[in-house]
């Protein structure tokens, strides 16, 4: 449609596009006001957040939803005051101020109002507190983070400033200080966050990060990270790698968190895998999770699982690492050789059709896959003669089972991105490209469209069964229960929030979406309303997801900008005439 | 041949209500060219809307089951509020993304349709929910076949539906104008049509019948959950495709000869097949016939 879409359509956009952003610069306040806003801040922060004692349900609550002194929410709202404050007088100090100052600085406004107004509603419609019994402290951070948001609109039509890169051209030394930091301040946030125990606390934790990320990454602070990384690139991998196997050791023998971190590394490896069909191919797969499935029926049909119908066994590794992925990517094929002639919507209807179908057969096959009860009682794969939820010692350390999942998890995650990233540079991953951009122009380059898109759907059906695979082991059953519609959908938003077509980018989907349900246990209820609203909001405002590649982001936002190119041409041409 | 009759009756019964959501399915997609997954959600909220609408009414008037008053007044709640939401769904959801790439809109739709299910979730229930019988609970014989009185009013009412319908667009002028815009809205835009406000009348239009259907599944099938639009919503587009996307007898069409495969292939493979047996027609349409049984037309 949009091919058909008129020149006139197009410049009627443009201009009303121009006239909501002219209002939108009108609301906005001195910069002084953004001084104001984060001192109020700080000192909402420091004023009572609750009237003790909430009553939630009749029972007055002590602890830290009543806590006066600094803890809980009010620290992070109080990290993020001062921050705005100290930027806000540095911005007024710099004589040549720039837009993206302004941007930077609204954005911590925005975190500092939502901080205290997610806080509170959270407390009045989850816990169902008082909205009488909130204290002046949020209404008062809220107020500064207002001042501070409007203040950093006032600079909105300043010149923008040149795309800087901190860290251009340094030394060896400043470039490896630099990884060495950033990496230690990104696994050092990750740690604190898992820390957190209380849902409310954790809250404003995130809510505070999520602020400060935006506002650096406003200022460019990450492109310029960037280029670091990138030139050294061996000594930052051997950096990170090493971080992540001392994981274990941060956590002092327990083990829920180690577990939970394994359960993200099984979506890692499931977004990467959709990723490859979604985001590199273009195609959407909407019953992803029958892959899964399968794989992890595979692997519990043969791992020596006690409560099963059929048992012969195949050794884990080889499962894992063959057998799973291959039945998982032969059944991709047999799905995906008949309908990949279709239309993209065609497609996405027929997956989901395809999900239901394994679910139901399944559900139903009950002589090999025992129906609804499942297969359980899968013990801990055996590798050799060693049963890895045994664990084991090193240099007197004792590993647990579950660290040991985690290492498993970590080196499929490492395989898999070597895998995706050589096929990504491959004559397939450029195909798929191409495919994804334009089927008709591939095909007419001489690429067989079918087959190649044949190719996405069995990789991304060959990860899938992976980490199936795995998930059977660690949850010890498999149910066809497990297997279900909203599970495609989680994996779908990971890889959407984090951005199609970018590994990187899945990974912290994938790690978002898994850590922090699991911290706002309290809100389980409302966990998949929450994915849903924020499939529509991502789509309609951040299409390319929290970090997108290049190519994606020019791709999804083409109708912006490509049509004002566009359209900017036409105007050339008629003004030369 | 008792047997058989039977369930032809049952299948037909079924027919009716997916014809009814795969009207809007068919609708929005011959004028958007958009799987608007939400379709199904609609139709669910139209047998909450409808419940609700009764349990208000018993609680106020005093309603009981089976009277007719409640039943008109339920259905007119069901299709004057559906509509509500296909609207919103369109203004706010789609309508801003319709100039994206294809898969930002679907990735929308489904992330609404999974919005509104959890909404009822969340705010109404999770749970089963009864739905009372509005319809007298009366039945006959035809061929030694047990019939309710239920389905041939449900089979009635959707068919007087899909003619008023046909009967809409081929006649009126905003008719032709939606068939104008679903064949070309560039120049139908030229010609002076507001093709938002076509395509939003679309919208109307399909979450209406939804909202009738869901209605009418609630009676016949007894109980209704939040869940219920999912499997419907995706039988409802197997129907539209099985008659040709975009072609309004189609969809119709489509959903009566669903129904009575389904019923059909429930009877003689097993219930618990049944849904695998509609899945499994809509890969084999798409296979081998992709432009379905009457071929693909725009609106009309």
């Amino acid at each position: 449609m949009s091919s058909r879409t008129a020149v006139a359509t197009r410049a009627r956009r443009e201009s009303r596009a121009e006239a909501r952003a002219r209002l939108r610069a009108r609301v906005r306040l001195p910069l002084p006001a953004a001084l104001a806003g984060g001192l109020l801040g700080v000192v909402g922060s420091y004023l009572y957040w609750t009237l003790s004692p909430v009553r939630v349900e009749g029972v007055p609550l002590t602890g830290r939803l009543a806590d006066y002194g600094i803890g809980g929410v009010r620290t992070w709202s109080l990290l993020l005051a001062l921050v705005a404050t100290a930027y806000g007088a540095l911005v007024l100090r710099d004589r040549a101020r720039t837009s993206t100052q302004g941007q930077g600085l609204a954005r911590l406004g925005i975190g500092l109002a939502v901080l205290p107004a997610l806080w509170s509603s959270s407390l009045v419609l989850f816990l169902e507190a008082d909205l009488g019994r909130i204290g002046p402290g949020p209404w008062v951070t809220m107020a500064g983070g207002v001042l501070v948001w409007l203040a950093g609109r006032g600079l909105l039509l300043a010149p923008a400033a040149r795309k800087a890169e901190p860290w251009a051209r340094r030394s060896m030394l400043v470039d490896l200080a630099v990884v060495v930091a950033a990496a230690l301040v990104a696994y050092g946030v990750f740690i604190i966050g898992i820390e957190i125990d209380d849902a409310g606390e954790f809250l404003g934790f995130f809510t505070a990060i999520t602020a400060l990320a935006t506002t650096l990454s406003t200022l460019g602070v990450f492109k310029g990270l960037s280029g670091p990384f990138r030139r050294n690139e061996g000594f930052a991998i051997a950096l990170v790698a090493v971080l992540l196997l001392l994981f274990p050791f941060t956590q002092e023998g327990n083990t829920f968190w180690i577990q939970v971190t394994a359960q993200a590394g099984l979506f890692v490896l499931a977004a990467l895998g959709l990723n490859i069909v979604v985001g590199s191919a273009g195609l959407l797969d909407l019953g992803y999770v029958a892959f899964f499935g399968i794989g992890a029926y595979v692997a519990a049909l043969t791992g020596n699982a006690l409560l099963t119908n059929l048992n012969f066994h195949i050794p884990f590794l080889v499962v894992v690492l063959v057998v799973a992925p291959m039945v998982a990517a032969l059944f991709g094929v047999l799905l995906g050789a008949p309908t990949l002639r279709l239309r993209g919507d065609y497609l996405a209807i027929v997956t989901l059709g395809f999900g239901e179908i394994v679910r139901i057969t399944l559900n139903n096959l009950d002589p090999i896959t025992r129906g609804p009860n499942g297969i359980s009682s899968i013990p801990d794969p055996v590798i050799g003669s060693w049963s890895i939820g045994n664990g084991f010692t090193f240099a007197g350390f004792q590993i647990s089972g579950n660290s040991v999942y985690f290492y498993l998890l970590l080196a499929l995650i490492a395989l898999t991105l070597s895998v995706v990233y050589r096929l990504n540079d491959s004559r397939i991953g450029r195909a798929w490209i191409a495919v994804r951009e334009d089927e008709v122009a591939a095909a007419a380059m001489g690429i067989n469209t079918t087959i190649i898109k044949l190719l996405a759907f069995a990789a991304g059906a060959w990860f899938a069964g992976m980490a199936g695979a795995v998930n059977a082991h660690l949850l010890t059953q498999v149910s066809p229960d497990s297997y279900t519609f909203p599970f495609s959908v989680l994996i779908l938003a990971m890889v959407v929030l984090g951005g199609l077509g970018n590994p990187p980018g899945v990974i912290l989907g994938a790690l978002i979406l898994t850590f922090l349900p699991e911290k706002l246990r309290e809100f389980s209820d409302i966990r998949f309303l929450v994915f849903g609203f924020a499939l529509i909001l991502i789509m309609r405002f951040r299409p390319e997801g929290l970090l997108p590649s290049a190519r994606r982001r020019r791709e999804l936002r083409a109708t912006d900008e490509t049509a004002a190119a566009e359209s900017q041409q036409l105007f050339d041409v008629r003004a030369g005439t | 041949m008792d047997e058989f009759v039977q369930q032809l009756a049952n299948g037909v019964t079924k027919g009716s209500y997916y014809a009814l959501i795969a009207l809007g399915y068919t609708m929005v997609y011959g004028i958007i060219q958009l799987i608007n997954f939400a379709h199904g959600e609609v139709y669910m909220l139209g047998a909450f809307i409808g419940l609700w609408t009764f349990n208000l009414g018993a609680s106020t008037f005093g309603w009981s089951a089976t009277s007719l008053s409640a039943l008109v007044v339920v259905l007119l709640m069901a299709t004057l509020l559906t509509p509500v939401v296909g609207v919103s769904l369109e203004r706010f959801a789609y309508r801003p993304l319709r100039h994206a790439p294809r898969l930002a809109p679907l990735i929308t739709a489904l992330g609404a349709s999974f919005a509104l299910q959890q909404l009822v979730a969340v705010f109404y229930s999770r749970g089963q929910l009864a739905f009372p019988d509005l319809f007298p609970n009366t039945s006959f014989q035809i061929a030694g076949a047990n019939i309710q009185t239920l389905w041939v009013f449900m089979v009635a009412l959707a068919l007087l539906l899909t003619f008023t319908l046909t009967a809409f667009i081929r006649t009126t002028r905003l008719g032709k104008a939606m068939r104008a815009t679903a064949e070309d809205p560039d120049t139908a835009r030229l010609m002076g049509i507001n093709v938002d406000q076509i395509i939003a009348l679309t919208f109307i239009i399909g979450s209406a019948l939804a909202g009738v259907g869901g209605v009418l599944a609630g009676m016949y099938l007894g109980q209704i959950n939040f869940f219920m639009g999912f499997i419907a919503g995706l039988k409802a587009f197997t129907a539209a495709v099985l008659g040709g996307i975009g072609n309004i007898a189609g969809a119709v069409l489509g959903a009566f000869l669903l129904g009575i495969l389904e019923t059909f292939g429930a009877a003689y493979l097993g219930g618990e097949w049944q849904d695998v047996f509609a899945f499994g027609v809509l890969i084999l349409v798409l296979v081998f016939r992709p432009t379905g049984l009457l071929g693909e037309r725009v609106a009309a």
